[in-house]
Formats: C-alpha cells, sequence, structure tokens
C-alpha cells in the first residue's frame, strides 16, 4: 500500500439498530473502518447489507426508530456522536458532503440549483449574497457545469440526468468538505455518464485531497476507481482491502462468489456463477457466521462461532477463506 | 406566461357561460312556471296566460334565452315578488354579510390548516401528530347544526361571552365591519370543518414531502429543521393546497346555508334558503349564478397560485 495521507474519517465498532428492541440484532453490526485523505473506500454489498444505514450514521441522520448503539466516529479531531444535534448540524455540509443515488429527487424541484448551492453555503460560512453567488458560479464550473455557472438560475428539471449529478455534487462539495460519501452516485445514471461522474469524483479527490466513501452494489465499478474496497455482509463487515489485492485473491467465499458473479470483459464466457439463496433479514440472522448457510466452504464450527475480523493484513472474517488458487 | 394566463382566463369566461346557460333552462324546466308560484296553484288558466304573456314567457325559448342575457349583461337579475324588490338590490346586503363571514372563515381554516399540516406532517410519528390526526376525524364529522348549536348553547346561553346570533341590529347597521363579536360563533362552526379536511390534506402532502430525498438531502446539508420545514417542504406541499383552497368556494357556500340558518346570519346562504322554502326563483337564481361566478373565481385564482408556485408550469 502506498503512503496514506492523514486520516479523515475513523469508524470504530459502529452498531446500528432498532431503537425500540436495541437487544434485537443489529443492522449493522460492530463496523470499524478508516479512510485517509485523498483516499477512496468502496463499500459494496447487496441491498440491506446496511451500507446506506453506516452513511445515515455518520451523519446522525438515521431514520425514526433505527438508533446507533455503540461505536465511534471520528472526523479528523472530533469525535461526532459526541457532538450536539446542533453541533453536528453545523458539520453536516461543512465538513462532510453526501451525495445521493437520485439526483432528480434529491435536489428540491422547486429551488434553482444555484439557490441551493449558495443556500448551503450561506447557512455555514455566512457572508454577503454576493461572495455566495461567486462561491456558485466556481463550483458549478468546477463540477463541469460551466453554462449553468454562467447562464440563468436553472432548475432542476432543465437538466439531464449526468448534469442533476454533477449539481448535486456541487452542493455537498458548497463549503470545501474534507469528506464526501456518495451512495450509489451513478446507479441512475447511464453507462456513459457514470465513467464521467466518477471521473469527476477521482478528479476531486486529487485536487482537494477529499476522502470519498462511495457506496455501490457494483463490484466491478469499485476495483476500478476505488482505492481499497469493504465488503458488507448482513450488517458485518467481512473482507476488507487494498482494491488490486482484493480482485486478484480476495479470501472471504463471499467476496470471491460476488467476483466470480461478474460476467468477463474478453471471450465467450460460460455461464456466470450465482450464490444461491438471499441474505438473511436482520429478525431471521442464523447462529454463527452469517454467510454459512449460502458458504461452499461450511463447515460445522461455522454454524457455532461468528468469525472475528482479522487484525492484520489481509483482513477478512472467516474461519475457512479462500487460500487456494483464485 | 401570458398566453397560459389568457387561456385560463377565457376558459373562466366559458364556465361562467355554461352556467348561465345551465341555469337558464334549469328554471325553464321547472314544473309549474313561475306564473303559478306569483299567483298560486289555484290561479285560473286565463290569469296564468295573461301573466305569461306580462312578462314576455310566451315568447319562444331561445328568444328568452337572449333577454335573459341582455338583462344579465346590464346588472339585472329580475324582480323578487316575495320581497317585492330587484333581486339585484335585494342581494347586496346579503353577500357584504357573506363575504365578511367567508373572509374570515377562509382565513382562519387555511391559517389552521397550515400550521396544524405542518405539524402534523413533522411529527407524523410522534404524539402531536396523533392527536391532531384525531382532532382531524371528529371536526371532520360532526354536522354544522349540532356544532353550531353546541356553542350556541355554551358559549352564548351558559358562559353568554358571545351573542348567539345575527349581527347586532340597528348599532351595526351601515357599519362596514359589524362588531367582531357576532362573527366569531358562526365563523368558528363554519371554520372547524373545512380547517380539519384540509389540515388533514395538508398533513400528509406535508408527511410525503418529509419521505422525499431532497430533504434527506437538505438535513445532509447542515439544514436546520425551520428552514427546512418552511425553506423548503412548505412551499412544495403548498402546491396541491392552493387547488383545494380554490375548491373550498362551493363548500363554504353550502356550509354558509346551514351555518347562517343556526346562527340567523342575513347572508347569502341564509337567503338562499329562505327564496327556496318560497319558491322565489329570481332569487334563487341569481344566488346561485353568483355561487357559480365565485366557485370559478376562485378555481382560477388557485391556478394562478399554482403557476407561482410551481415552477414547471411556468414555462409551458
Amino acid at each position: 500500500m502506498n503512503a496514506r495521507g492523514r486520516i479523515a474519517l475513523a469508524v470504530r465498532g459502529l452498531t446500528v439498530g432498532l431503537a425500540r428492541e436495541p437487544g434485537a440484532r443489529a443492522l449493522v453490526d460492530d463496523l470499524s473502518f478508516e479512510v485517509a485523505e485523498g483516499e477512496m473506500l468502496a463499500f459494496v454489498g447487496e441491498s440491506g447489507s446496511g451500507k446506506s444505514l453506516t452513511a445515515a450514521a455518520i451523519f446522525g441522520l438515521l431514520p425514526f426508530g433505527v438508533r446507533r448503539l455503540a461505536g465511534s466516529v471520528r472526523l479528523h479531531d472530533t469525535e461526532l456522536t459526541a457532538l450536539s444535534e446542533r453541533a453536528l448540524r453545523a458539520r453536516r455540509g461543512r465538513d462532510m458532503g453526501l451525495v445521493f443515488q437520485n439526483p432528480l429527487t434529491a435536489l428540491n424541484p422547486s429551488h434553482s440549483i444555484q439557490a441551493q448551492i449558495a443556500e448551503t453555503y450561506h447557512v455555514h460560512k455566512g457572508g454577503t449574497r454576493r461572495a455566495a453567488k461567486e462561491r456558485t458560479r466556481a463550483l458549478l464550473a468546477e463540477v463541469g457545469l460551466a453554462n449553468t455557472a454562467n447562464g440563468p438560475e436553472t432548475y432542476p428539471h432543465q437538466l439531464s440526468g449526468g448534469m442533476r449529478q454533477r449539481a448535486m455534487i456541487a452542493t455537498a462539495l458548497a463549503c470545501d468538505p474534507t469528506l464526501l460519501i456518495a451512495d450509489e452516485p451513478t446507479t441512475a445514471l447511464d453507462v456513459v455518464v457514470q465513467a464521467q461522474i466518477l471521473d469527476l469524483l477521482a478528479r476531486l479527490r486529487k485536487e482537494r485531497g477529499l476522502a470519498v466513501v462511495l457506496i455501490t452494489h457494483d463490484l466491478a465499478l469499485a476495483a476500478s476507481c476505488a482505492d481499497r474496497i469493504l465488503v458488507l455482509y448482513a450488517g458485518r463487515a467481512v473482507e476488507e482491502g487494498c482494491a488490486a489485492r482484493f480482485f486478484k485473491t480476495p479470501y472471504h467465499p463471499y467476496s470471491r462468489a460476488l467476483r466470480d458473479a461478474l460476467p468477463p470483459l474478453h471471450g465467450q464466457g460460460a455461464r456466470l456463477a450465482e450464490i444461491s439463496g438471499l441474505p438473511p433479514g436482520p429478525g431471521a440472522l442464523p447462529r454463527g457466521c452469517r454467510f454459512a448457510p449460502r458458504c461452499p466452504n461450511v463447515q460445522n464450527d461455522c454454524r457455532e462461532t461468528e468469525p472475528a475480523m482479522r487484525r492484520t493484513e489481509p483482513r477478512f472474517a472467516c474461519l475457512h477463506p479462500c487460500l487456494g488458487a483464485p | 406566461m401570458i398566453v397560459a394566463l389568457a387561456r385560463r382566463l377565457g376558459g373562466a369566461l366559458l364556465s361562467v357561460a355554461l352556467l348561465v346557460t345551465l341555469v337558464f333552462f334549469m328554471i325553464y324546466a321547472t314544473p309549474g312556471g313561475p306564473a303559478y308560484s306569483i299567483l298560486g296553484v289555484h290561479a285560473s288558466p286565463n290569469a296564468v296566460a295573461a301573466l305569461n304573456r306580462q312578462m314576455g314567457l310566451d315568447h319562444p325559448v331561445w328568444q328568452q334565452y337572449l333577454t335573459w342575457w341582455m338583462h344579465l349583461a346590464r346588472g339585472d337579475l329580475g324582480y323578487s315578488y316575495t320581497e317585492h324588490a330587484p333581486v339585484a338590490s335585494l342581494i347586496g346586503s346579503y353577500l357584504h354579510n357573506t363575504l365578511l363571514l367567508d373572509s374570515v372563515v377562509a382565513i382562519a381554516a387555511i391559517g389552521a390548516a397550515v400550521v396544524l399540516g405542518l405539524a402534523q406532517g413533522a411529527y407524523a410519528h410522534r404524539l402531536p401528530g396523533r392527536l391532531i390526526g384525531a382532532w382531524q376525524i371528529v371536526g371532520y364529522s360532526l354536522p354544522t347544526f349540532f356544532v353550531g348549536t353546541v356553542v350556541i348553547l355554551v358559549f352564548a346561553a351558559d358562559l353568554a361571552w358571545l351573542p348567539p346570533g345575527g349581527i347586532g341590529g340597528a348599532a351595526a347597521a351601515g357599519h362596514p365591519l359589524m362588531p367582531w363579536r357576532h362573527l366569531a360563533l358562526p365563523a368558528a362552526t363554519l371554520a372547524l370543518p373545512l380547517a380539519a379536511g384540509l389540515s388533514r390534506y395538508f398533513g400528509h402532502q406535508v408527511r410525503d414531502e418529509y419521505r422525499q430525498d431532497y430533504v434527506r438531502a437538505a438535513a445532509a446539508r447542515g439544514l436546520g429543521p425551520a428552514r427546512i420545514a418552511f425553506g423548503h417542504v412548505l412551499r412544495n406541499a403548498a402546491r396541491p393546497l392552493a387547488t383545494l383552497i380554490g375548491m373550498m368556494v362551493p363548500s363554504l357556500f353550502v356550509g354558509g346555508v346551514l351555518t347562517e340558518s343556526v346562527f340567523n346570519y342575513p347572508g347569502l346562504g341564509w337567503l338562499l334558503w329562505r327564496s327556496a322554502l318560497e319558491q322565489d326563483y329570481p332569487t334563487l337564481t341569481a344566488i346561485v349564478l353568483l355561487i357559480g361566478i365565485l366557485t370559478v373565481l376562485g378555481n382560477l385564482a388557485a391556478d394562478l397560485l399554482n403557476t407561482v408556485l410551481d415552477v414547471r408550469v411556468r414555462y409551458d
């Protein structure tokens, strides 16, 4: 691994569960990870694996009825979980930005793009209307919306999907945050636009030293642009590692199954490998390893003890990892 | 924008013209005809024929229709045989009273609906939301005559805080705003079901808006609850409310018939009820026409408000 910058975000033992039944199985269970400045970490997992809930927990914006039960979230030198709602609000949008999957619904349809960027800037930085306007223009130009930057007020419905996502990224960057969490930012876009948005994220990361958490269900996408990959299964991290190594030799049977389910780029492939069964819901977690019922490597001890994440590289949580040829 | 406005205005005028035609043919189709209601059911056929000739009712339908239009255009709404006065001058003071009552009711109902709806939507799963929801069901289901009677018994008879009805007799005559105390009870009675219905609808709109991604996105940008509620949610939730408020005009008048009778309040609803009982067709048709025109105007106002509120409508 090449030299990493300062750690921007450090999450330790994050556990998220239902407020009414704190004893019930957690939706996100004992999750720990770090993202350095200028680094992109990709969360990969199926729907319901806890990717988006983790993002919401970092922002302190969990949905009604869901609560952080344990764990710490540090953004640079600040412990976010110790902040009051008011103090945390002052950090949202200023120190950390969130980009949503569908920019059409995540932008207010009756406010112009410019107004939504300027409002964010004004709320955190104050200053004159003129300063906010200048800032808005610079940001729109930076995300590749030069025409909008110099044109009249533009509403979300007047932009194409890709342009909307650029505008969404601009709102998230309004106050120069050090952390950007992008929750499936390209899922609602077609492949060409998807590549453009990922290029934009890569460029911003390089130019601004932005720490990026990319949430996706697309392993190929994660492997192509992230530095490191963290695989989530049913609310638990099962493997974490450098993207290149991860793609070559995944250790966890689930990671390997995910990788093998990707269609090959060249040649006539055989029938794609699939993972039989469905991930367990939070109410029906099996004893022992959560992946055991679907695991090809499963042995008796897997159904008894839940494997812990290894503390040293390679990091994975499995009693019988795939060690042979890939 | 100008074209859209002109088109809407044209539509409104057309609606009024259709309404006038409909009202005309409804009277025309009334069994017996006006002569019988003036002379009584036992009048001799000769006397009826003579009166019909005198009133021009022996002319062909299309001629009567055109005559009626011409009279309308001059502001001549006919003559009330029961009140012995021209309808236009008869309606004036009643219209004033009703407009006064309905303005107070509309402002109170819309104000209550916006405040309660916002609270209900923002606290959808908590106690305030549930309490408001329960109040809406009760307020909407209680019949006006019952609520009216109860508030008269409590606030006028038992507590003697407010007058039970009327508009204050000679002291209020000629006064542009009658003593507000006389408005309080009928206005509250009429506003209750309207506020309940509107706030329930608006509350659900607000709740749905709060589930939108842009609200989560706004929170993730660090905007506070007040800024999100008033700066973002209110405007988007208010759009359908504007349409509903336009459609509220008829319910104001329909509710007005009952409320004004219970409180003996001399407004259009009260006059409508009276003239229906006494078969005073000219007055009745004039009121129906007036309500129709106000309804069309209400919808036009709602359309215009929508155009202002929705950026996407503005450009088509």
